[in-house]
């Protein structure tokens, strides 16, 4: 039995040994998680872990005991503005790397001062798309951090 | 991904190496990043998740980072950026800033992975490394050691070493296609290659010479010369010992 | 216009940003079973033995099906209109098997790790075969890939098929004079063969389906899809069931690219929950979604061109050989776009030939990726008229204004009439935004690096002419609003969104109150799916039909509850109007809700044609070459588009910028290698390497719009032309920086510093 904070909500939840956050995070509700591969690569599964972004794929379940969880389900007044921003770029397509882009966009929003278009390029790099080229996502992303 | 009996959280490093010995299936896990690439079955896994090994302290001569420390904690941490502003930016292009947050380096190093980033600066600034049972020794001699129950929890770097590191990647995020990295201190020159695609190598003799203040024409013939370079997906041998003299040049401009 | 040509936000947008459980694997139930495949290990080989025994015996498992279980019916999952133009020649599971990763065997079990638990007790004897690896001597081979009765929808003397060679497809076409005598007959000629790589879809949802049996005992299958109407005729075929028994759902889809074109997981489960009765769904990994599903075909290009000295191109030969892998998936289609869809860009022609060869290979088949075969033809035809136009010293600009065909024109090849077409005009602008003229194509920059220029154009098509008829249905409902029902198959695009707007401008409504609902196979009308660029376009004017049609039931509603003559009626905001008299949709629908005179207004509209209008593209590169290390940089790239009336400007441009990505990626890093056995080493994010944030410097598109008389408010199509010129593109740069031309892909950094070997 562990004990996970996710977006304030306290659950208490059996889990398997094996088992990784991600799939703990599903099997409570919080389906906004996604997976795209199995190498670390893609980070369509990033969430807040005690505020920095992680790969929730990577992570034992067990490892996360009595830690606070942050997913697109729990930030949902930055989600409507930096969505907002996506949405007119046409920046979201199809959306299934977008929970994970805005989670750790909204981590580099917490973390980085003023950051040039390199510097957002690079704290975003684990994050693969394959619908947007990128180019709409940083216009959106651009205007979020000016906000 | 791995499978796993039982997960422990030991209470010191002592209960670490009890528990790791217990079992031939027993494995350490830092972030468990590249772990859960592999497909084995595992009895017992051991994190040092709660030790306080997550630290990265200074002394006078040395800069001393904890095993659990994260790559995401080594590319910002203000002494680091002071002392070796090249280590930071090495670990800085690996896949990307979630996976920094997890990453171990204690874990990292001591899987001795052939990509690494981390290992070619740790030789060439002459690092050393603390293991809870064999105790300290460099990282030289580490790198050289039968793999063995062990664990490695702590990682210092001389500061009289002035570090420098680069890469060529084919693109961003990926594997280097090949890195170097290059310690000097006032009377010495360590010139380190990885990711060959085989484990860091020190290049004694080019090494040498740059210490005798031969040229970089020389230099760069006896990097060509001694230093094994293989052929993976990402670049053949004859490629990478062409890069091997451009990533010294770039390197030799900076000094 | 009101609509058209306006901004507007995706409809699914805020569902999508705030991370709803709307996509396939989020629907599925808690309780279904977990579906898992045993992969081949080998790329050619007969299952003598398979024993299940063990894998049954585990615990929480329900069942294991082997190549015995399942029925003994041919059939194809290329999403294609019937009849499929792809041969009958895959079973569910087969005791053949033709390359890694091929399926041999399904298990279903309560969990993943007792799913998996079981694959790993299947004890398999093979009898390996000789594979046949390489597709340039797969023709003849000792190794027969399907030795067994395949049926063709195609007759022989169409398609040339010749299984017993490992010819899946061959044939060609020749336009106007003779070819050979016109080559001879020209100042310069020029012979090149380009090859292209598989390049992997590499959408980030990966494939899967869910299904479950319904309360009348009918197979209903959820699944990540372009193509759910061709998936329940097939799935129909496979398990030799009625197509009255299957229903199929698409709900959002995370990315398809073509992948999603052919049906690759659905039957899985479905043969699970109906020999079971039980929910079941399959979850692909990504490992699986590379090394099992499909991919862009692997080709060789041969192109010979000749002209005269001032430019003028004669004659174009183009052969196509095309690497098909094990099944014939999108084969006889996709190479004929190689043809198709790049010679016609030229039409001072004089003779023009076309022929291809498509052969069996033991590798993962190849399907339908964005380009669809045009992709592959314009890097060749294109990277071949740029080294043409450098040895005429002839700037590529020039040697296109030139040569290129123009609206009102029809073209020798293939023989087309171009009723709109501003290709001129967007190689005039991308010219001017590059800055073309106004610098040298190779600068040497003060830190050594060069900075070089190259460009190409491209066409694609709009729907498959004769083919492709998709149908719209618009309710007014008694509330006044609208339901309108497509299966367009949006994945991820914004189809859904451009099909509002082009029903809210077609009856002057508020976008807000038209509530679309797509893609389910009991609910929503025919369509053939989301492929050849066909959404906005041929959906589209289904849609815009289907309005009209309502408009006019309404119209004549309103004037017979006026008792006044239809033409004095008139519809905008919402409302219809005889003079100064207004009756809003909502009353409307409440008059009609009640008594004797009611009923519901129900317009319908189809759309077919028999053309495929070609959208247009001019690409130009800009980028960053080390001498020293052979790396290139995309810094800027620039993409001008004719098609035709640009619906939805922000949507549009991202598709145009997407294109251009994912082209870069094909044209430098996107490298499949196999080992010696046919095993894909490519086979992950780790050694497959899309392009990353940072790889991607500028992009920057500009639309040109002609206006297609055929199309809905004058659009074309834009999703898969847009990824045809980066490669030809950066070839060129690569060669203004280097001198060396390049003719296989992708470019990578070893092969521009020391050549290819």
């Amino acid at each position: 039995m562990i004990t996970l904070t996710v977006n304030g909500k306290v659950h208490q939840t059996e889990v398997d040994t094996n088992e990784v956050l991600i799939d703990t995070l599903r099997r409570l509700g919080y389906k906004s998680v996604k997976r795209g591969c199995e190498t670390a690569n893609c980070g369509l599964c990033t969430v807040l872990l005690d505020d920095k972004a992680i790969l929730s794929c990577s992570l034992l379940s067990l490892r996360a005991d009595g830690k606070h969880i942050l997913t697109l389900e729990g930030v949902r007044e930055e989600a409507k503005l930096l969505g907002g921003f996506l949405a007119e770029q046409g920046g979201e397509q199809c959306g299934y790397c977008t929970p994970g882009l805005m989670m750790n966009t909204i981590a580099m929003k917490r973390e980085l001062v003023d950051p040039t278009d390199e510097e957002i390029a690079h704290y975003l790099m684990g994050n693969l798309c394959r619908c947007s080229g990128y180019v709409s996502q940083l216009r959106a992303i651009r205007q979020y951090l000016e906000v | 991904m791995y499978t796993v009996r039982s997960y422990v959280r030991p209470e010191s490093l002592e209960q670490a190496i009890t528990e790791l010995k217990s079992g031939k299936h027993n494995r350490m896990i830092g972030g468990g990043v590249f772990l859960k690439m592999q497909h084995r079955a595992i009895s017992k896994l051991i994190s040092l998740d709660g030790l306080g090994l997550d630290q990265i302290t200074q002394t006078d001569e040395s800069v001393i980072i904890g095993g659990a420390v994260s790559l995401r904690d080594i590319e910002t941490n203000p002494i680091i950026l002071d002392h070796f502003p090249a280590l930071s930016y090495a670990v800085s292009q690996i896949v990307g800033v979630q996976l920094r947050n997890l990453a171990q380096v204690g874990a990292s190093v001591f899987s001795r992975y052939g990509f690494s980033d981390i290992i070619p600066c740790l030789l060439a600034a002459d690092a050393s490394v603390k293991l809870a049972e064999a105790g300290e020794m460099k990282i030289s001699e580490f790198l050289d050691r039968e793999r063995d129950w062990d664990i490695l929890y702590e990682i210092s770097l001389p500061k009289e070493v002035t570090l420098a590191y680069d890469n060529l990647r084919q693109t961003n995020g990926d594997f280097s296609s090949l890195n170097l990295a290059i310690g000097k201190t006032e009377d010495d020159w360590r010139i380190v290659y990885g990711a060959r695609p085989m484990g860091a190598f020190l290049a004694e003799a080019a090494s040498q010479a740059a210490k005798d203040g031969q040229s970089l024409e020389e230099v760069t013939r006896l990097v060509q010369e001694e230093v094994p370079f293989g052929t993976n997906l990402r670049a053949s041998a004859d490629y990478r010992r062409h890069l091997a003299g451009v990533l010294l040049e770039r390197l030799w401009e900076v000094q | 216009m009101k609509f058209v040509g306006r901004q507007f936000k995706k409809i699914d947008s805020s569902a999508i940003t705030s991370g709803k459980p709307i996509y396939t694997d989020d629907l599925a139930a808690a309780d279904a079973l977990i579906v898992k495949v045993l992969r081949s290990p080998h790329a050619h080989a007969i299952i003598e033995e398979i024993d299940v025994s063990r894998a049954e015996a585990q615990p929480g498992v329900e069942i294991v099906l082997t190549h015995k279980d399942v029925p003994k019916t041919r059939f194809t999952l290329a999403g294609q209109s019937y009849p499929e133009p792809s041969p009958y020649d895959q079973l569910i599971l087969d005791s053949k098997v033709r390359y890694v990763g091929d399926a041999v065997a399904i298990v279903a079990a309560q969990t993943e790790t007792q799913a998996e638990n079981a694959l790993k007790r299947i004890k398999v004897t093979y009898k390996k075969l000789e594979p046949v690896l390489d597709f340039e001597t797969a023709i003849d081979h000792p190794s027969i890939i399907h030795d067994e009765e395949v049926h063709f929808n195609l007759p022989q003397h169409v398609g040339g098929q010749d299984t017993k060679r490992n010819i899946m497809a061959s044939y060609g076409f020749s336009f106007g004079e003779d070819i050979e005598t016109t080559l001879a007959d020209c100042d310069v000629t020029l012979e090149r063969a380009y090859y292209m790589q598989a390049a992997a879809q590499s959408m980030m949802e990966t494939f899967r389906s869910y299904t479950y049996l319904d309360a009348r005992d009918r197979l209903c299958v959820i699944t990540s899809t372009q193509v759910p109407f061709h998936i329940k005729r097939q799935l129909a075929r496979a398990l030799e069931m009625s197509p009255s028994k299957i229903r199929v759902i698409k709900p959002r889809i995370g990315g398809g690219f073509g992948a999603k074109q052919t049906s690759e997981s659905e039957i899985y489960p479905a043969i699970v929950t109906l020999k079971t009765g039980k929910p079941a769904k399959i979850v692909y990994t990504r490992k699986e979604t590379f090394s099992s599903s499909n991919s862009r075909h692997a080709m060789r290009i041969t192109v010979r061109i000749g002209a005269d000295r001032s430019g003028r191109i004669r004659a174009i030969d183009l052969h196509s050989l095309s690497d098909q892998g094990a099944y014939g998936h999108h084969g006889f289609t996709t190479v004929k776009l190689t043809g198709e869809k790049s010679i016609p860009l030229y039409n001072k022609l004089e003779a023009a030939k076309f022929s291809a060869d498509v052969v069996y290979t033991n590798k993962l088949k190849a399907g339908a990726f964005r380009g669809y075969g045009a992709t592959q033809g314009t890097f060749a035809l294109e990277s071949a008229i740029n080294e043409l136009a450098d040895r005429l010293e002839i700037d590529p600009v020039d040697i296109r204004q030139m040569n290129i065909v123009q609206e009102g024109e029809t073209t020798l090849a293939f023989d087309k009439l171009i009723e709109s077409s501003k290709l001129d005009r967007c190689i005039e602008t991308g010219a001017k935004m590059i800055g073309w003229h106004d610098k040298p194509r190779r600068r040497v920059m003060e830190d050594g690096t060069i900075r070089a220029t190259g460009m190409a154009i491209t066409m694609q098509g709009s729907g498959i002419a004769n083919i492709d008829n998709a149908t719209a249905i618009i309710k007014l409902n008694e509330t006044g609003d609208l339901s309108l029902f497509i299966s367009a198959s949006d994945n991820g695009m914004g189809t859904d969104t451009v099909l509002v707007q082009l029903a809210a401008e077609t009856l002057k409504v508020d976008p807000d109150e038209i509530t679309l609902i797509a893609a389910d196979t009991d609910l929503t009308p025919y369509d053939p799916g989301s492929y050849a660029s066909s959404g906005a376009y041929v959906t589209g004017m289904a849609v815009v039909n289907a309005c009209n049609d309502l408009k006019n039931k309404m119209t004549e509603m309103a004037a017979a509850y006026w008792n006044v003559p239809p033409a004095e009626v008139e519809q905008k905001d919402g409302a219809i109007y005889h003079k100064d008299t207004r009756l809003p949709f909502i009353d409307l629908g409440r008059i009609l809700s009640v008594g004797p005179s009611g009923g519901t207004l129900v317009g319908t509209g189809s759309f077919g044609h028999p053309a495929s209008p070609p959208p247009y593209m001019a690409g130009f590169a800009d980028i960053n070459y080390d001498p020293k290390t052979g790396l290139v940089k995309v810094v800027d790239y620039v993409g001008v588009v004719d098609c035709g009336t640009v619906i939805n400007p922000a949507l549009a441009t991202v598709q145009a910028e997407s294109g251009v990505v994912q082209g870069i990626g094909y044209a430098l890093y996107e490298d499949v290698q196999y080992g010696p056995t046919g095993q894909l080493f490519t086979n992950n994010f780790l050694q497959y390497k899309i392009p990353t944030r940072p790889d991607i410097a500028q992009v920057r598109i500009a639309f040109e719009e002609s206006y297609e008389p055929s199309g809905p408010y004058g659009a074309k199509s834009i999703g898969e032309v847009v990824i045809n010129t980066s490669a030809p593109a950066i070839q060129s740069a690569i060669h203004a920086a280097t001198g060396r031309y390049l003719y296989h892909l992708p470019m990578k950094p070893e092969a521009i510093l020391f050549g290819e070997k």
